[in-house]
C-alpha cells in the first residue's frame, strides 16, 4: 500500500471529523487572562531576557574567540629560524617570527647536561644563545683550551637567516671574551636535506656539524665521517690542521662578511697563511725603507691587519692595487728624496771643505 | 507569462493556512468576531489533528479544541507580535491537550469496553479510512502520531513541525517515514 495513499486516508478521516464550532464558541463568555494562566506556559514573553539564547551567542563568541586565538598561537609556534650550537654540546635552538625561542632540543648527551638547568621557551633567541655559552663555560665544554664553536642558522628567509648570523657571532665573541678570553667563533647558513638529516641522525650531531663535515669530505675524500663526528670543534680543526686543512677555509668567522646570500655553503675565505706571509713580508720591507730614508712613518702605508681574515672580493683585490701603486709611488718619492740627501749631503761636505780651505789659508796669513 | 508566474506562486487558502495575519489577535482581543472566524478556519486542522493525535479520541478531541480557542479568545490581547503566531496557538493547544490526557490516565478504573467505545470512528463513512486512522493510533508511537497528523491533516512543513515540538529536522523527518512505513506493514493484506 503507497505512503501517499495512507497520507490521503488519513487526511480524509481525520477532516471529517473536525468540528465547526466557531460561532458556538464565540458565544460562550471568557475572562480576559492575566498572563500568568498554566495554558500559556512556554509562550516567550517578549522584552524578557531568555538566558538560552544568550548563553548560546556567548558560547558562539567564547568559541570563536578560542579558535582565533588558537590560530594566533599556532602562527607563534611556528618555527622561522633554527640555530644550532656546537662545541662539544650539540644544541638546537628554534625562533618563531618574533625571534623567540619556541623549542629548545638537545642534540647529543652533553647537550641534554647543558640544557637541563635552562628554561628557555619564549625567550630572546640571543638571550638563549648566550645562556647555552654560560652554561657551557660554567660546567667546562668551553674554556681557554677549549674555544672553537660552531654556529650554524637555517631558515626560509633567506635575510634573517643571514642577519641572525652575522648578529649571533658578534654576539658570542663579545660575551666569551671576558669568560674565557679569545674564543673562535665560526658560522654558517645551512639548508637542511634528506641527506644531511639522515647523517645527523646516524652520528648524533647537529645538522650543522653534517654540514661541514660533509663539505670537508666533498674536498677531501680521505677523511672519515665517523671519525670527524665524534670531535669536539676545536679537536676538529686541529685534526684538520695535521693534514693541511684550514677549517677557516669552509667556514665564516667575525668580521668576514658573506657577499653572496641564497647558497647552501657560504663563500670560503681564502686568506691562506701564504697570503698572510706575502703580506708580512711587504709590510717588514716598508719599515726597512722607512728607516733608510728616515721618511715619516705615517706616509708609509702599511698592509691591513693580518690577523683578520678576509674574503677574496673583488673590493679587496681593488684594495690591494691601491695599496701596490701607493707603495710604488713611496718608493719613487723616497727614491727621488735619496736622489735629494745625496745632493744635500754632498752639498754639505763641500761646504765644510770651502771652510777648511778657509781656515788653513787664514793659518797661513797668520 | 506574468499570468503564469502569478499562478505559480499565487497565494491560495489552503497552500498558506499557517500564514496568519498577527493583527487578528489584537482585534480578537478588542471583540473582533470576524477576526475570531478567521483565525479558526485557519488553524482549526491543526488544533483538531493535534488535539486528536494526542488523547486517540473524537469526543475528548472536540473538548480540547473547544477550550483551546476559548482560551485563545481570553488571551488574545496578551499576544505580542513575534512572527510566530501558529506557535502561539499551539502552545495553548497543547497544554490544553496535555492537562486532559493526564486526566485521562487517570481515569483508568474505567473498564475496558469503555476503552474501546472511545476509540471508535464511526463516524467516518468510509470503511478503510476509518481502518487506517484506528490502525494509526494503534500501533504508531505518540511523537509518530503528532507528527504524522500535523504535516499531513494540517499541511504543515517539516521544518515547522520541528519548531512546534521543539525536536530536530531529521529526527522529525524520521518519525515521520517510519510511522508511515510502519502503517503500511500493517495494512498490508488487510486492505
Amino acid at each position: 500500500m503507497a505512503g501517499k495513499r495512507i497520507e490521503t486516508q488519513i487526511k480524509n478521516a481525520v477532516q471529517r471529523l473536525i468540528p465547526d464550532q466557531a460561532e458556538k464558541i464565540y458565544e460562550i463568555p471568557v475572562e480576559k487572562a492575566s498572563g500568568n494562566e498554566w495554558y500559556l506556559d512556554g509562550i516567550e514573553k517578549t522584552g524578557t531576557f531568555t538566558g538560552k539564547r544568550f548563553f548560546k551567542t556567548a558560547a558562539v563568541f567564547a568559541a570563536c574567540l578560542l579558535f582565533c586565538f588558537g590560530i594566533y598561537q599556532i602562527i607563534g609556534f611556528q618555527k622561522e629560524c633554527t640555530v644550532y650550537l656546537d662545541v662539544n654540546p650539540s644544541v638546537e635552538l628554534a625562533s618563531n617570527k618574533k625571534d623567540r625561542v619556541v623549542e629548545a632540543k638537545a642534540l647529543n648527551k652533553d647537550g641534554e647536561d647543558i640544557l637541563s638547568d635552562l628554561k628557555l621557551k619564549n625567550t630572546d633567541m640571543e638571550t638563549a644563545v648566550n645562556a647555552v655559552l654560560g652554561a657551557m663555560v660554567r660546567k667546562g665544554y668551553l674554556n681557554r683550551k677549549q674555544n672553537e664553536i660552531l654556529i650554524s642558522v637555517e631558515g626560509k628567509n633567506s635575510k634573517k637567516v643571514n642577519e641572525l648570523k652575522v648578529n649571533l657571532s658578534q654576539e658570542v665573541s663579545g660575551y666569551l671574551s671576558p669568560l674565557i678570553g679569545m674564543s673562535k667563533v665560526y658560522s654558517q647558513k645551512i639548508e637542511e636535506s634528506d641527506t644531511i638529516t639522515s647523517l645527523a641522525q646516524k652520528y648524533k650531531i647537529s645538522p650543522g656539524k653534517a654540514v661541514l663535515i660533509q663539505k670537508l669530505k666533498e674536498q677531501n675524500p680521505e677523511l672519515s665521517f665517523e671519525e670527524l663526528a665524534g670531535l669536539s670543534i676545536t679537536e676538529l680543526k686541529q685534526k684538520l690542521m695535521e693534514v693541511g686543512i684550514y677549517l677557516e677555509e669552509y667556514v665564516e668567522s667575525p668580521g668576514a662578511e658573506s657577499k653572496e646570500e641564497g647558497e647552501s655553503y657560504d663563500k670560503t675565505s681564502k686568506m691562506t697563511d701564504k697570503t698572510t706571509a706575502v703580506k708580512q713580508e711587504e709590510s717588514k720591507q716598508d719599515e726597512t725603507k722607512q728607516k733608510k730614508t728616515g721618511m715619516n712613518p705615517e706616509k708609509t702605508k702599511t698592509t691591513k691587519e693580518t690577523g683578520n681574515i678576509d674574503t677574496d672580493s673583488k673590493d679587496d683585490l681593488d684594495e690591494d692595487d691601491d695599496d701596490r701603486q701607493e707603495k710604488k709611488k713611496e718608493e719613487e718619492d723616497s727614491d727621488s728624496s735619496d736622489e735629494q740627501e745625496e745632493k744635500t749631503t754632498m752639498n754639505q761636505s763641500s761646504t765644510t771643505k770651502a771652510e777648511e780651505e778657509i781656515s788653513d789659508e787664514m793659518e797661513e796669513e797668520d | 507569462m506574468l499570468v503564469f508566474v502569478a499562478v505559480a506562486y499565487g497565494k491560495t487558502e489552503k497552500e498558506y493556512k499557517t500564514d496568519i495575519d498577527e493583527t487578528l489577535f489584537y482585534k480578537i482581543g478588542q471583540g473582533d468576531k470576524d477576526a475570531f472566524m478567521m483565525l479558526y478556519e485557519q488553524t482549526k486542522s491543526m488544533v483538531f489533528s493535534y488535539a486528536l493525535s494526542v488523547l486517540h479520541n473524537r469526543e475528548d478531541a472536540e473538548d480540547a479544541m473547544q477550550e483551546t480557542y476559548l482560551k485563545i479568545r481570553a488571551a488574545a490581547h496578551l499576544y505580542k507580535p513575534q512572527g510566530k503566531p501558529m506557535a502561539w496557538v499551539f502552545t495553548i493547544t497543547r497544554n490544553i491537550c496535555l492537562m486532559k490526557y493526564r486526566m485521562q490516565q487517570r481515569q483508568s478504573f474505567m473498564e475496558l469496553s469503555e476503552l474501546d467505545k472511545k476509540m471508535d470512528f464511526h463516524q467516518i463513512e468510509d470503511r478503510e479510512d476509518r481502518i487506517v486512522l484506528e490502525t494509526a493510533f494503534s500501533i504508531l508511537s505518540k511523537e509518530e502520531c503528532q507528527i504524522i497528523m500535523l504535516h499531513v491533516v494540517s499541511g504543515l512543513k517539516h521544518r515547522e513541525i520541528s519548531q512546534l515540538l521543539k525536536m530536530p529536522v531529521s529526527t522529525i523527518l524520521s518519525k515521520y517515514h517510519r510511522g508511515i512505513k510502519k502503517l503500511r506493514k500493517n495494512l498490508e493484506g488487510r486492505l
